[in-house]
């Protein structure tokens, strides 16, 4: 039963907040069992039959409002990211000390629950409570847990999205009320409408607002690099790896569908920015000295790719982007890993003041780069169908665009090698070392001068 | 009818108690009133009954508001029981509370002019005498005075429109009067057009609606933190409860005469009272200005004019009622153990008492209109009603009002998380009843919004 | 026999498996012995394939990789007769190299990861040559590029070998992007990206369409990059940064040569576009001649090879240009042979002479490294093309094909013909002949290189010197065996001429080669190998000297006009733009907010004065606007 599998992680979550030191293990345990259940969905989707799993509850019939939730392929794609992310999440933080590990692992658990409920939601209302369900743990975990400026930091990323979601709540208000006969907020209701191309324009604007802030887009992304810096690890992979996704998926199916004619008159102008984004993001990374603020640049550079490839409207440009959801998932939750690792064992993330991790740390050293590899798409790694599939798609909508958002090729590769070189090869007169073996010292700090 | 009768048998309880020596049991007795009202309130439902020559119509939109008010007061008696006991005056001020809750009630039920002034002035002349009820308080003096002054003030302006509408309908009767606005049978419409704004003006006072909110903030400041809580749910609650039900049952007919100015009045409110809220660092003036800017949100409901209407209004009161209601139990509670009533002492509250810092955050993601609380729903509701009426452009200025709320009302999720002194603050078992009580409203009808939503 | 061509490329990919997991465990020497063994396998599998060729092209599909809508792309193989003599290259080569870098890699601590690298590297470059279709052809192309990448920065410890890696990762990603968007191009196009399905369909398609110009110039730009043409070839020369087997197998016989199998392979596009074509011609003469002058001043051993190495790959794509598609797989053959054996034996001068590069330090190892000396000797005979080596051929080949079509390219190859004679000559005069320059130290070390060293010397010295016979000119009643073994592949631009050189040109051409070689080899000899020491320093250059050394400042000219203005430009998106336009124009929200609280609170003053007139005022307001207005 699909609401077996969206409710277990709320249930996991009152009661991992109530079990104290064990937190972390019951957590896991719990989040395992969970990816485990949606596995059991993996297995019995039939790949070419719609939306599966349907299962339909009047919520507030009034006003026309049912708890409707049911999987497709992208679904059940982002569904099992999810599923299969939270434990690899929660491994990743294993060997930290959160302070209050019942709160911290029961939030991490609430979220999932949001973000499932996000996936699967074919009711606009329902989708619009998990939406914003989302927000709060993922807030509260940044602000508890986070690093120096947290205050400021999370209650910006907090309103910045919350504005977003509030014109898309307008938006939602607005596609019910052309519901005919007693409103509904049943999407095939809402795919159903004939709105004028006016009405299509700033709905379209509305939505995309919203969704545009989530991933972020360009000029919407300032909220994250400095949330994705001081958030604390596991918060910041939960932002990057699953929570940007929503937005990606909103487009694909609360956006593109409900108002075709609008995508078609403003898609060029999304498709702009998207692109935009790419090469401004690339470069910014490119002059980071702070590891994970570089990688939170390049994660939007990625998004772009991704949401460019949305915009294409192409078979492949769609395939592309949610292949490349899926893999960007799972890098970025790699390298905020590695970057989290390095900190813990060294204490900076300064770039400068790291080197030779290579010699000090070899088996690490080649995760990292393999990682980092897949995230420049590689051919053979990962990265590589999707974003080719993404480069595509953006060529036959527009060529010129497509070149580009290929510089992404380019820009990736350099931002791929300026942290390899300083973290990993270069030798400095002082630095910071990283103990050889990937275990976990005693000590967080392990620092030594050496010649 | 009966709900009345027994909440005035309360009141005088209340008043002779102490010459009769029987402060003692007046606790129980006006709990068990209160009960008992609530339980008649309920037995009338979908009964629609009217009283003393149509004077007053007992019908389901004042059972329920007036269920919400006197729920509403029976919390609020848990929660403040204990504020008057070692004050002589106590008795009085239970009775005082009474008879505003029977101004209160009349207000939601009033089907003649004469009754929602009676209502009015039984509600207002109570509440002036319970904002200076710390009479050692220059404060609370100050703000009984400014109450009294601005609000007879307004009561001119109330009876003036009052006149001026019965000079173009010729009747007090709220029936007769729609139904002549309706047919447009009128001895003059410009005395009934400068009615109707009078009255306006009037309303807005009450529910503090700018730009005749001035008083607000220097009452709610002023007045015992228990009497604030009491005029920013039971009394906001009547104030907007009878402005809807005067302009919807009353003037609906010439929506064109009061529209755009309310529209104006709404918006004005939102912004007014939610900017002014940012700079503040006095939690309880913060929640006053707070208070101003819920009053704007209310009034898209009226601006909104129909069928669920009164529903969202509903929905929205007893959200905000609960959610306020816990916020001031958590203020008296905080500042009761660190005696300021600043932002600074609820710092590290997450810490020092992590069952009240869960209390913060439910009520404050109401207050502010998160998922998944009933002030959430309550918004939404509003807006969606109001959009269906084409005030989508006012629905986005409330939204952007929403944001500023965030902006302020998280200052006290980030408060209680940040580092504090270790000064030890424990919440009275009676307030923990209310937060509780509350935050399980607020949550309640967040997720199973069904059980308000369909009641009008 | 042929369904088991997939087990050329599985070979290495094994061997980069053991030896990469097993780089904790292995001895040294089994690791490299190992690798050696898997490229072996690989070598005589592709002997097996080449003697039972019949001349048909054969697809062997592995599996279905990416299926999205009408696009499909099949992992899949072809064998046919170029990715044949590609094979035989790569793994002959390769297989050589492998057991030359047991010998020259045998001190260093990561001699197991080098031999895991080598592996995956031909790995990867079996796969370009065998892709059937432009993206498994990508693949290999990525692939060899990531190789080239961690081999140049092998040794990791020096940062400045890390940033020739970084560069050379970076330039050809530059290329990769014109590669991949041209390759998206022909999939729009034509629907397909399968090199069998593609080439019927060009027929169509008339000359010097604007489609297949854009798809061969994006084609081109991916060349460019690995191919190390004007103006991506900057990284070549500073990816000698990597050991000398590396430089010797990837940075001269096999990866940069895939620019030239990718146009051959795509030749029935290039032969529509003749505009691309005489791109291609421009820009390999260009390069042909401008790294000729560069190389005729460097002092470094592995720089001089490093533009020997640009320079004829000019001449290649000098060769493609003019629709010579065998010719220039022709001197790709003869090249990859005699520029691995000049590699190798100045890998083992470097080693003899302890790491030594600098040839101002050598002279005179003729007597200490006999068999160096010998190998090096007639890898310098063949790439100046003196007769009957294997530059010989296919040098004048080239030449004799480009003087029909194109006057002003024969004059510019020919300048550069001329001007490789000179600095491989002064390169094998001041390095063995003379007296020795270097330090006591040096010399005394100095010795022969190992057998596992000197043994592909040998085979490789001897397939320089008899290279040139696979394709013996008519005039000499050869038979052209890889012309005609490659023609039913090739198809000739029709927009050129037909005409064959006459027999007396390339008489007359050879006769003046000879010539003029015999010339230079005196005059060089005379001139480098005397006790003269060359120049060391700048001011005694003349100025044209003083460019050439310093490579025309090109490297300077790019990090000016391109890498500081980016990092500038990074600054300044990041400086300026975000933190304080986009992200500052956020903050003002915020900002106008608290600013406008922090104002109007003052107007709640309370005065009650105040307040009755306020709302007075808004009575009033209310009133006039209503009733008056």
């Amino acid at each position: 039963m699909l609401s077996v599998l969206i409710f277990l992680p709320l249930l996991a979550a009152i009661v991992v907040a109530f079990s104290g030191a064990n937190a972390k293990k019951v957590a896991l345990i719990a989040s395992v069992i969970e990816f485990a259940y949606s596995v059991c969905f993996y297995v019995r989707f039939t790949p070419t039959g719609g939306t599966q799993f349907l299962h339909s509850q009047s919520w507030i019939p009034q006003l026309g409002i049912s708890f409707k939730v049911g999987m497709d392929g992208i679904s059940l794609l982002l569904v099992m990211l999810t599923t299969f992310l939270v434990p690899l999440i929660i491994t990743a933080s294993f060997r930290r000390e959160y302070k209050s590990p019942g709160l911290f692992y029961g939030l991490i658990m609430m979220m999932q629950f949001a973000l499932i409920g996000v996936f699967v939601s074919l009711d606009a209302f329902l989708f619009y409570i998990f939406w914003e369900l989302a927000l709060i743990p993922i807030y509260l975990i940044c602000l508890m847990w986070g690093g120096q400026d947290r205050l400021k930091i999370t209650l910006k990323f907090f309103i910045y999205t919350l504005a977003g979601s509030l014109l898309m709540l307008v938006a939602l208000i607005y596609l019910w009320m052309q519901t005919p006969g007693t409103h509904t907020f049943d999407l095939q209701a809402f795919y159903s409408l004939h709105l004028s191309s006016g009405q299509q324009s700033w709905l379209f604007w509305m939505l995309f607002l919203a969704f545009a802030i989530k991933m972020p887009i360009f000029p919407f992304h300032t909220w994250q690099p400095d949330t994705y810096t001081d958030a604390p690890a596991p918060g910041t992979m939960l932002l990057s790896g699953i929570m940007l996704k929503m937005g990606v998926y909103g487009l694909l199916r609360w956006l593109l569908p409900v108002v075709p004619q609008g995508v078609e008159e403003w898609g060029m102008t999304a498709m702009i920015l998207s692109v935009i984004g790419i090469v401004y993001a690339s470069l910014i990374a490119w002059s980071q000295k702070d590891f994970k603020r570089l990688i939170a640049y390049s994660s939007i550079a990625h998004v772009g790719l991704i949401s460019a490839g949305v915009f294409s409207l192409t078979m492949q440009g769609m395939q592309g982007s949610v292949i490349q959801m899926l893999v960007h998932g799972i890098n970025v939750v790699g390298l905020f890993f590695i970057c989290d690792m390095i900190e813990q064992r060294t204490g900076t993330r300064q770039m400068e003041q790291l080197g030779g991790l290579r010699t000090t740390a070899p088996v690490f050293s080649t995760y990292f780069m393999i990682i980092m590899l897949a995230s420049v798409a590689l051919p053979l790694t990962n990265g590589f169908v999707g974003e080719f599939l993404l480069i595509n798609g953006v060529f036959q909508y527009n060529q010129l665009l497509a070149a580009f958002a290929g510089l992404t090729i380019i820009l990736g590769a350099g931002i791929c090698l300026t942290p390899i070189v300083k973290l990993l090869l270069a030798l400095r007169v002082q630095r910071h070392t990283i103990s050889p073996r990937l275990s976990f010292p005693k000590k967080p700090f392990s620092f030594r001068s050496s010649s | 009818m009966k709900t009345l009768i027994i909440l005035t048998s309360i009141g005088l309880v209340g008043l002779f108690s102490e010459i009769f020596r029987i402060r003692k049991i007046l606790l129980p007795v006006v709990f068990i009133g209160l009960i008992a009202a609530i339980a008649t309130a309920v037995g009338d439902w979908n009964t629609n009954v009217s009283y003393y020559n149509d004077m007053m119509v007992v019908d389901n939109y004042s059972l329920a508001f007036s269920i919400t008010m006197i729920a509403t007061t029976f919390l609020w008696f848990i929660m403040s029981s204990g504020f008057f006991s070692d004050d002589s005056n106590n008795s009085d001020h239970f009775a005082l509370i009474i008879f505003a809750l029977i101004g209160a009630t009349l207000m939601t039920s009033f089907n003649n002019m004469l009754m929602l002034f009676l209502g009015i002035e039984i509600l207002s002349i109570s509440m002036y005498i319970l904002a200076g009820s710390n009479k050692t308080s220059l404060a609370s003096n100050e703000s009984a005075l400014k109450y009294f002054l601005m609000g007879s003030f307004a009561t001119g302006f109330l009876l003036f429109g009052i006149a001026l509408v019965y000079g173009a309908t010729a009747s007090f009767n709220i029936t007769q009067i729609a139904a002549k606005i309706g047919t447009g049978d009128l001895q003059s419409s410009w005395m009934l057009y400068t009615g109707i704004l009078m009255m306006m003006i009037a309303m807005a006072f009450k529910v503090s609606a700018a730009p005749f909110h001035f008083w607000a903030p220097d009452v709610y400041q002023g007045a015992p933190t228990v009497i604030t809580s009491f005029m920013s749910t039971v009394v906001k609650t009547a104030a907007v409860a009878a402005f809807f039900r005067l302009f919807i049952h009353t003037f609906a007919g010439q929506p064109h005469m009061w529209h755009t100015t309310l529209w104006v009045i709404s918006a004005l409110t939102i912004i007014v009272g939610n900017i002014l809220a940012v700079y503040q660092t006095n939690v309880k003036r913060m929640l006053a200005y707070s208070s101003i800017s819920h009053a704007g949100y209310m009034l898209l409901a009226i601006l909104a004019m129909n069928g669920s209407a009164g529903s969202s209004l509903l929905f929205y009161a007893i959200a905000y009622s609960a959610s306020s209601l816990a916020s001031f139990a958590i203020l008296l509670t905080v500042s009761g153990a660190t005696g300021n009533e600043s932002i600074e002492s609820f710092y590290g509250l997450g810490k020092k008492n992590p069952f009240v810092a869960v209390m913060v955050v439910i009520s404050v993601l109401s207050l502010a209109g998160i998922p998944p609380t009933a002030g959430f729903f309550a918004k939404y509701y509003i807006f969606a009603t109001a959009m269906q009426n084409g005030l989508t452009p006012l629905v986005l200025i409330a939204i952007a009002g929403s944001l500023i709320g965030v902006l302020y009302y998280f200052r006290l999720i980030i408060a209680i998380f940040r580092d504090g002194d270790n000064q030890a603050v424990t919440p009275a078992p009676l307030f923990k009843v209310v937060m509780v009580v509350a935050a399980v409203i607020a949550l309640a009808l967040g997720i199973v919004p069904g059980l308000v939503v369909g009641l009008l | 026999m042929i369904q088991l061509a997939w087990l050329i490329p599985a070979f290495p990919l094994l061997g980069f498996l053991i030896t990469g997991f097993g780089k904790k465990f292995l001895p040294k020497t089994t690791g490299g012995y190992i690798a050696s063994l898997m490229v072996l396998a690989s070598f005589l599998i592709s002997m097996c394939l080449f003697a039972t060729f019949d001349g048909k092209p054969v697809t062997i599909q592995l599996f279905n990789w990416i299926d999205s809508g009408s696009l499909t792309i099949p992992f899949s193989f072809l064998i046919d007769q170029l990715s044949l003599v590609m094979l035989l290259i790569v793994t002959g080569v390769g297989f050589l190299i492998h057991i030359y870098s047991i010998g020259y890699m045998h001190d260093d601590e990561a001699f197991v990861r080098f031999f895991s690298y080598l592996n995956l590297f031909i790995f990867f470059m079996l796969l370009l040559v065998m892709g059937s279709n432009y993206i498994v052809l990508f693949t290999g192309w990525e692939g060899v590029g990531l190789c080239s990448y961690l081999l140049i920065g092998f040794w990791f410890k020096n940062n400045d070998y890390n940033l020739a890696a970084n560069k050379a990762f970076i330039m050809n990603r530059i290329g990769d992007l014109g590669f991949l968007l041209g390759i998206i191009l022909i999939y729009i196009t034509f629907g397909t990206t399968s090199f069998d399905a593609i080439f019927p369909l060009a027929g169509a398609f008339a000359s010097n369409q604007p489609v297949i110009i854009a798809i061969t110039l994006l084609l081109f730009i991916g060349a460019m990059g690995k191919s190390a043409q004007i103006p991506l070839y900057t990284w070549l020369p500073d990816a000698m940064a990597g050991p000398t087997p590396v430089s010797a197998l990837i940075h001269a016989a096999t990866m940069v040569t895939a620019g030239i199998y990718m146009v051959i392979r795509s030749n029935v596009l290039y032969s529509i576009a003749p505009f691309t074509l005489s791109i291609i011609t421009v820009v390999g003469a260009a390069t042909a001649i401008f790294s000729a002058a560069i190389a005729i001043t460097q002092t470094d051993i592995k720089k001089v090879l490093a533009y020997s190495t640009v320079s004829p790959l000019g001449f290649m794509f000098v060769a493609l240009g003019v629709g010579a598609y065998s010719t220039a797989l022709f001197h790709v053959t003869t090249h990859a042979f005699f520029k691995a054996l000049l590699f190798l034996a100045a890998g083992s001068v470097i080693h003899g002479m302890s790491g030594e590069q600098d040839i101002r330090k050598m002279g005179g190892l003729k007597g200490k490294l006999p068999v160096t000396y010998l190998v090096f000797m007639i890898g310098t005979l063949a790439i100046i093309g003196f007769p009957p080596f294997a530059a010989f051929f296919s040098k004048d080949e080239i030449l004799a094909k480009v003087w029909i079509q194109n006057k002003v390219a024969f004059v510019t190859l020919a300048i550069t013909a001329v001007l490789t004679a000179i600095y491989m000559l002064r390169l094998f005069f001041l390095t063995f002949f003379g007296t020795f320059r270097g330090t006591h130290d040096q010399e005394h070390h100095l010795h022969e290189s190992p057998k596992t060293m000197t043994l592909p010397l040998i085979v490789l010295a001897i397939l320089s010197a008899v290279g040139g016979f696979l394709g013996i000119p008519e005039v000499f009643g050869g038979h052209h065996l890889l012309n005609n073994f490659l023609e039913p592949m090739l198809t000739f631009p029709s927009a050129f001429l037909h005409e064959e050189a006459s027999h007396t040109f390339e008489i007359v051409l050879m006769v003046v080669s000879v010539v003029l070689l015999l010339v230079i080899i005196v005059g060089t000899k005379n001139r480098y190998s005397g006790k003269h020491v060359p120049v060391a320093h700048d001011s005694e250059r003349t100025s044209f000297a003083r460019w050439s050394y310093h490579k025309f400042y090109i490297d300077e000219l790019y990090d000016f006009i391109i890498v500081r203005p980016l990092k500038y430009l990074s600054e300044v998106f990041y400086k300026i733009v975000d933190i304080k336009i986009i992200d500052g124009l956020v903050n003002s929200v915020n900002k106008a907010v608290v600013g406008s609280s922090r104002t109007i609170r003052f107007v709640q003053s309370g005065n009650v004065g105040f307040y009755i007139f306020a709302m007075v005022f808004g009575i009033i307001a209310i009133l006039f606007l209503n009733l008056i207005m």
